[in-house]
C-alpha cells in the first residue's frame, strides 16, 4: 500500500510538471515569427492584414491589440489565414480569442458543403491562447505553423 | 465475472477487426455503418466523402462522390452574345413554362432603356455600356456583396490599398464563401451563411444600413443557379432588394454578372451555358426593374467565353482539386478595370 501511495504521489508531481504553463511571451517579435513561418512553409503572395482590416474581417478592435502579425493569401478556394495577435490585457485577449473562434466557425460552416478538403482542414485548426497571445492558423500547413509558433514560447 | 470479461474481450476484438477491415477494404457500405456508430457516440463525423455540392440548391439531392469515377461532364462552352439573349430551349436547362416568373422573356432586349418616370431620359438602366473611367471617389459609398469569388476581390483590394489607399475609393465589402441569394434571404443562425460586418454575422440589409452604402454592387448566383434554378433565384433577388430598400431607400443596385468558369472545370449542373443564361435573365430583370447590370463576364472571359488560365487561381488539377472559378491578381485587376469603366 505504501508503494501505491508513493507511486501515486510520484505521478502527481510528474503530471504537475507537465502541466506547468509555458512562457507567456515569445522570445522574438511576432513579425519575426511570421517571417519564419512564411519561409519554412514556402507561402508567398501574402497580404498583410492591418488594424483596419482586423476590424472589418474579424471584429477585432484596435484598442485591444498591442502587436500583430497577420496575413492572408489568395491561394485556392479558401485562403490561408495566418493570425498572431498580442492583446493589451487578459480581458482583451478574451475578446480576441472569441473573435478568432467565431472566424474559425464561419470557415467551417462555409466550407462544410462547399469544399470538403477545406472543411476537413478547418476542423483540425484551433485557436491557441498563451496568456495575452492569441493565434489562429487556417491552412493546410497549420500544424507546421503551430509548431514554429510554439517553439518561440518555450 | 471471468466469463463477463471474456465476452467483452471478444466484442472488442470483433469491433477492432471490423474497423481495420473498414479502413483497408474501403467498403463504402461498411464505412457508412461504422460512421453511424461513431456519430452516435461522438455526434460529429466528417462526411467529406459524401457531401452536398456547393452549387446545389436545398431541394437538390445529395451527390455521392466516388473518387474512382470522374464527376465532371465536360460541356464545351459556347460564347453567348448577351445582346441577342440566350436560347432558353437548351435541353440541359429547360424550365417549365411560367409566364409570371420574372426575367423569363425569350431573347430579351437588354440594351439600356430609358426610365419612363424620367422624361429627360437622363437615367438609363439595364446593361451598363463602357464609358469614361471614373475617379476612385466614385466608389466611396459603394459596397460589394458576393460569394467566394468576391472574397478574392476583397483581398485584392486590401493588397492594392497598401500602396494606394484610394484604390476603389472607400468601398466596403460584404462577402462570404458559398454565399448565395438563398442564404441572403434566410435568417442568421449558428449554421447559416452570411457575411460579417465588423466581425458580426448579420443580414445584408442590416449591414448595408449600418454602413450607409448607397451603391450596392451584388455578385451572387454561382451558388444558386446549378441545374438551371433561375426562377427561384430571381424570386430571391426580388425579396432581397425589397428588404434592402426598406432600410436603405436611397440605395441603387448594380447587379454584377456571374463570372465564367475556366475551360475543363465545367460540370453538367454548372457550366458557362447555365451561367450565361442566368446572366441574360438577370440583365433583363435589371432593365425591367430599373437596376443596373454590370456585365463583368465580358470583361474577364476569353474568346471562347471561358475564364482564362491567367485569371484563375484554382484551376482544376489532375487530382480533381480546384473549381476553376476563383480569381488571381490579374483576374481581379481586369475585373476592377471593368468596374471603373462601366458606371452610372
Amino acid at each position: 500500500m505504501k508503494k501505491v501511495y508513493f507511486f501515486g504521489l510520484l505521478m502527481l508531481f510528474a503530471l504537475s510538471a507537465c502541466a506547468a504553463p509555458q512562457t507567456q511571451a515569445p522570445d522574438v517579435p511576432l513579425t519575426d515569427i511570421m517571417d519564419e513561418i512564411l519561409t519554412e512553409t514556402g507561402i508567398t503572395g501574402e497580404i498583410p492584414v492591418d488594424a483596419e482590416n482586423l476590424m472589418a474581417l474579424y471584429g477585432i478592435a484596435s484598442e485591444d491589440v498591442e502587436e500583430t502579425a497577420c496575413c492572408i493569401t489568395m491561394n485556392g478556394i479558401f485562403p490561408d489565414e495566418i493570425l498572431m495577435i498580442q492583446a493589451v490585457s487578459e480581458e482583451s485577449a478574451d475578446r480576441v480569442e472569441q473573435c478568432l473562434s467565431s472566424r474559425l466557425e464561419q470557415v467551417m460552416v462555409q466550407s462544410k458543403n462547399y469544399d470538403p478538403e477545406s472543411y476537413e482542414i478547418a476542423q483540425k485548426c484551433h485557436v491557441v491562447r498563451c496568456g495575452q497571445y492569441v493565434s489562429l492558423f487556417v491552412s493546410a500547413k497549420h500544424e507546421q505553423m503551430n509548431e514554429i509558433y510554439q517553439t518561440h514560447f518555450q | 465475472m471471468a466469463s463477463q470479461y471474456k465476452w467483452k474481450s471478444w466484442m472488442v476484438l470483433i469491433m477492432s477487426i471490423s474497423l481495420i477491415l473498414t479502413c483497408f477494404t474501403g467498403c463504402t457500405q461498411l464505412q457508412s455503418v461504422w460512421r453511424g456508430i461513431m456519430k452516435s457516440i461522438s455526434g460529429n463525423v466528417a462526411d467529406y466523402e459524401i457531401y452536398e455540392h456547393p452549387e446545389l440548391s436545398e431541394t437538390d439531392t445529395i451527390i455521392q462522390r466516388d473518387p474512382n469515377i470522374p464527376d465532371q461532364t465536360i460541356i464545351p462552352a459556347k460564347p453567348v452574345d448577351l445582346d441577342h439573349g440566350a436560347d432558353d430551349q437548351d435541353e440541359a436547362v429547360q424550365e417549365p413554362d411560367n409566364p409570371d416568373a420574372p426575367g423569363e422573356s425569350d431573347n430579351p432586349d437588354i440594351s439600356g432603356q430609358t426610365d419612363p418616370d424620367d422624361p429627360s431620359g437622363s437615367e438609363t438602366y439595364g446593361t451598363l455600356a463602357a464609358g469614361e473611367r471614373v475617379e476612385d471617389s466614385y466608389f466611396d459609398d459603394a459596397v460589394f456583396i458576393g460569394d467566394s469569388v468576391s472574397v478574392m476581390l476583397q483581398y485584392y483590394t486590401m493588397a492594392m490599398r497598401a500602396d494606394d489607399p484610394d484604390f476603389l475609393g472607400k468601398a466596403q465589402f460584404l462577402t462570404a464563401g458559398s454565399f448565395g441569394y438563398r442564404h441572403a434571404v434566410s435568417a442568421v443562425s449558428d449554421s447559416s451563411i452570411h457575411p460579417t460586418y465588423n466581425g458580426q454575422e448579420m443580414l445584408l440589409e442590416d449591414a448595408i444600413a449600418q454602413m450607409g452604402a448607397k451603391k450596392i454592387y451584388i455578385m451572387l448566383g454561382m451558388n444558386d443557379i446549378s441545374n438551371g434554378n433561375y426562377t427561384r433565384t430571381l424570386e430571391n433577388v426580388t425579396t432581397l432588394v425589397s428588404r434592402i430598400l426598406e432600410q436603405s431607400p436611397d440605395a441603387k443596385f448594380y447587379f454584377q454578372s456571374v463570372t465564367p468558369r475556366m475551360e475543363n472545370s465545367e460540370t453538367s449542373y454548372l457550366n458557362n451555358d447555365i451561367i450565361s443564361t442566368f446572366n441574360t435573365k438577370l440583365a433583363a430583370y435589371c432593365e425591367e426593374n430599373h437596376y443596373y447590370f454590370v456585365n463583368v463576364y465580358e470583361g474577364v472571359c476569353d474568346e471562347n467565353g471561358d475564364l482564362p488560365a491567367a485569371y484563375c487561381g484554382d484551376p482544376v488539377s489532375e487530382g480533381g482539386k480546384g473549381m476553376g472559378i476563383h480569381f488571381t491578381y490579374a483576374g481581379c485587376a481586369a475585373w476592377v478595370d471593368y468596374l471603373y469603366t462601366h458606371t452610372a
